[in-house]
């Protein structure tokens, strides 16, 4: 303290005193008692300075200009007075008070007195405190601090007899606070002192935002302010608008002046952010607060509704049927209309089996495509399309590639083509249609054979081929079978013995394997429906065609029943046998000097019910001829007339070749076989086939 | 004898020997089996579908091999070959020799449908004929279907083996 006060003489040396400072205290003091002393009008000033007289005790200032001073007086002191005097030095001048303390016992008891006010106060609050029971016009000095003296944080403004104490939020002193009511009476100085104590701070108001889960265009949204901490008597404003609309678009807000704001945005391509605001307004009575947020949303576009489908085969033979299944989904959960639009009517048809399901059916005898067209809209308007190209494919083709006449008892091969890989082939059937019941070998394929029935007859067959899906084709094939025709026997009957001669009594054995031991000749019962030699098997006809008896004389035709022909009978008083002809004689009238004469003649009469009269082949010529010698089918063609003849026979064929004709000799036992020039004339016989 | 091969519509020009009622759409009469076989389903016969090679006695592999045998050697190996399974073979006929090669339409030319040596004329018969004074048998030519007798002790002609289809005993 002396240290500080060095310069005070200087001051007070060079200085001007200019008025009296008034400084506010007791006038007495009891040892053991601290007193405070104020000046009054300290702001005044830019600095109070202190001195005083020597006693026992301690004394300190306090304020930011050392505006206060406490004095402590000893209990042992002995001091009967103390002089202060205090200096308000501003500048250059200065102003002087002197304080005269007189220490004095039996201090009077203070009156009656309290301090009013919250005992409770928050950080952030300010309270007033007043103290009651003073005489009118006592002066008081509010000294307000925590527990340990410190005041750091609060906010004293004294009114005379009321004081406003404000703690700070940021204080950050002690809970207990003292409030402290000095004042003088009777020249005695009082402290009335109150405690407060600080209460928990009361959280600030706080804002917060419920958002929807989405935002979509063309749908209302909404947008939910809640503020917490709220004191209970607030008021409350709220202002919502839109910083930044979505690109391409816009927001339009309504009850924006509440806490729950609706919002709807135009259409967009893409989701895009929007930018909106909301300030709170907060008010009570002794406060004021604005809470602000900006924040930003995104906007999704509100999509059509979206399409998809399931098409079971996408490509169909004709009439084949097929499921589509069409699923919509709607992304905003919106109504929508669905359509499906066939393009191509005359190719498919589409029936409904159920919602969203339909059933097509394909009708095309050629490829082609199909479309159906899928469309969605929703309530805006906005669509979406989808078009279903189904391939529509004609049905295949059977074709049969087997022959169609076929000889009874033969192994018959069925033999079918379709014009698409067999790999579209599900499954082969094979059905019988007609015919006496045959077992169809490999009858899973397109190639299936059978054995047919020794009766000639007609078989049909169905083919059915499965494309899968409930799609097959057929077809239908039909053969005839005929009866075959055997062979005759030569009448062969001469052996020949292991010499290499002919075999007689004195040959040692006799080759094998020659005609006469093989063949219907050979056959000791042969079973005849006519009769003949050897293994020939005749029946004579009449001029009509009808049975006669054999060799009878009406009889004009043989019929062979092993070959089937019927022949000219060629007796001599009609068609000689031995009669040689041309061919053609062109100079000839009548009907019976030429070859083809006779034949016109016979067809013309249609003798024996033939119309079909010619010369016969090589293989038919050969078929009528025997070598047996003794028993020669000769007679049988002239009717028994030549039964035993001995003359060589030249007899013509229809066979030609380089001017020539074949003829077969035939002469006893022998026959030979050659070419004869048309020159010549020769020997014939006449057949009919049918 | 499983596994047929048919003979399809066999149209080729040839010899013009021809018949007023042959025609296209006859039944099929050739077809074709396993183990050089040739059924002949019109006349219910069953051919070797070649020539007799007489020292192997088995089909002619190579056409240059010579063919020609004696008719006694013909009727000796004949019945005493087994061939696809057979032993009933014997030597055809003049008629049935003479179907074969004297055909009356294209799809009984038995040329097209059997492996038979470009050289190939004259096939022997089992029908008898007088040779001179020798016994000999029928031979037919294959290429100009003349029918000569032929000495059974004189070679030259070829061998074809025939059987009968439906034959019950084999």
């Amino acid at each position: 303290m002396c240290m500080k006060h060095l310069w005070l003489p200087l001051v007070l040396a060079l200085g001007f005193q200019v008025q009296a400072l008034e400084v506010h205290g007791p006038k007495y003091i009891q040892p053991g008692e601290a007193v405070m002393f104020n000046v009054v009008d300290s702001e005044k000033y830019q600095q109070i300075e202190w001195q005083q007289s020597f006693f026992n005790g301690e004394i300190y200032t306090t304020g930011d200009k050392q505006q206060t001073l406490q004095l402590a007086l000893s209990p042992a002191s002995a001091d009967s007075y103390i002089f202060i005097r205090a200096f308000g030095v501003d500048g250059w001048n200065y102003d002087i008070a002197d304080l005269e303390i007189e220490v004095k016992q039996n201090k009077p008891q203070p009156v009656d007195v309290t301090i009013q006010g919250p005992a409770k106060l928050s950080k952030g609050q300010s309270a007033d405190y007043t103290i009651m029971g003073l005489p009118a016009g006592t002066r008081v000095d509010w000294v307000i601090a925590d527990e340990f003296g410190n005041d750091r944080g609060l906010k004293v403004t004294p009114n005379g007899d009321t004081v406003t104490l404000k703690v700070n939020k940021r204080y950050s002193g002690s809970d207990a606070l003292l409030v402290n009511a000095v004042y003088v009476q009777n020249g005695w100085q009082y402290v009335q002192t109150k405690n407060v104590s600080l209460g928990v701070t009361l959280p600030q108001p706080e804002l917060s935002l419920e958002f929807d889960t989405a935002y979509t265009a063309l749908i209302s949204g909404g947008i939910k302010a809640k503020v917490s901490n709220l004191p209970v008597d607030a008021q409350i404003n709220y202002n919502w608008r839109v910083v930044t609309p979505p690109i391409a678009s816009s927001i339009t807000l309504q009850n924006e002046t509440t806490n729950n704001v609706a919002l709807l945005a135009q259409n967009l391509e893409v989701a895009s952010k929007a930018t909106l605001a909301v300030k709170v307004e907060i008010t009570t009575n002794d406060q004021q607060a604005v809470l602000e947020k900006e924040f930003d949303i995104t906007i999704k576009p509100n999509l059509p509704p979206q399409l998809s489908h399931q098409l079971s085969t996408a490509t169909l033979w004709d009439t084949e049927k097929t499921k589509l299944i069409v699923n919509v989904s709607e992304p905003e959960q919106e109504m929508f209309d669905f359509r499906l639009d066939n393009l191509t009517p005359a190719l498919v048809q589409v029936q409904k089996t159920a919602e969203g399901e339909f059933e097509l059916t394909a009708s095309s005898d050629t490829n082609d495509m199909a479309s159906l067209k899928l469309i969605a809209a929703d309530i805006h308007g906005n669509s979406n399309e989808q078009v279903i190209e189904i391939n529509i494919k004609q049905l295949p083709v059977i074709t049969f590639e087997h022959a169609t006449k076929r000889y009874a008892k033969s192994k018959v091969p069925l033999i079918a083509s379709v014009n698409v890989p067999m790999s579209f082939i599900r499954n082969i059937t094979w059905y019988q249609r007609l015919g006496s019941n045959v077992t169809l070998e490999d009858s899973t394929t397109l190639a299936p054979n059978f054995v047919a029935q020794g009766s000639p007859q007609a078989y049909q067959f169905e083919l059915e081929l499965d494309l899968g899906n409930g799609v097959s084709i057929s077809h239908d094939t039909q053969l005839n079978t005929f009866q075959p025709k055997v062979l005759n026997d030569t009448g062969d009957k001469r052996l020949i013995d292991d010499g290499d001669n002919w075999y007689s009594q004195s040959s040692n054995s006799v080759l094998q394997g020659l005609d006469a031991q093989h063949g219907r000749d050979a056959v000791s019962n042969l079973i005849k429906l006519g009769s003949g030699p050897d293994g020939f098997d005749f029946i004579f006809l009449n001029e009509q065609g009808h049975f006669v008896e054999n060799f009878a004389a009406d009889a004009h035709c043989l019929h062979d029943n092993v070959s089937g022909l019927t022949w000219l009978l060629k007796s001599a008083d009609v068609f000689p046998l031995d009669q040689k002809l041309p061919l053609e004689d062109a100079n000839c009238m009548g009907s019976n000097c030429s070859i083809n004469a006779v034949i016109q003649d016979l067809n013309a009469r249609g003798l024996c019910g033939k119309q079909d009269w010619q010369l016969p082949s090589i293989n038919q010529a050969l078929s009528v001829l025997s070598i047996n010698q003794t028993n020669s089918t000769l007679a049988w063609l002239s009717n028994d007339e030549l039964a035993n003849t001995q003359s060589v026979l030249n007899l013509r064929t229809s066979a030609t070749k380089d001017q020539k004709y074949y003829t077969l000799l035939i002469y006893g036992e022998e026959l030979n076989g050659t070419w004869k020039s048309v020159e010549e004339n020769a020997q014939f016989l006449l057949v009919a086939e049918q | 004898m499983d596994k047929l091969i048919f003979i399809l519509g066999v149209i080729v020009s040839g010899q013009a020997i021809a018949n007023a009622s042959c025609t296209n759409d006859a039944p099929i009469r050739f077809d074709k089996a396993d183990n050089q076989v040739l059924l002949d389903n019109k006349h219910r016969l069953m051919w070797m579908d070649c020539v007799i090679d007489p020292t192997t006695k088995a089909c002619l592999s190579d056409s240059q091999s010579g063919f020609s045998l004696t008719g006694k050697q013909a009727l000796e190996v004949a019945t005493s070959v087994t061939i696809a399974g057979h032993s009933d073979w014997r030597l055809p006929n003049v008629k049935e020799l003479a179907s074969l090669f004297a055909h009356d339409c294209e799809a009984d030319n038995a040329k097209l449908v059997m492996q038979l040596p470009d050289r190939l004329n004259y096939v022997w018969t089992s029908t008898t004929a007088s040779s001179g004074s020798s016994a000999g048998l029928l031979a037919l030519s294959t290429a100009s279907t003349q029918l000569v007798p032929w000495a059974i002790s004189r070679s030259g002609p070829a061998m074809l083996l025939v059987r009968n289809i439906d034959q019950t005993v084999e």
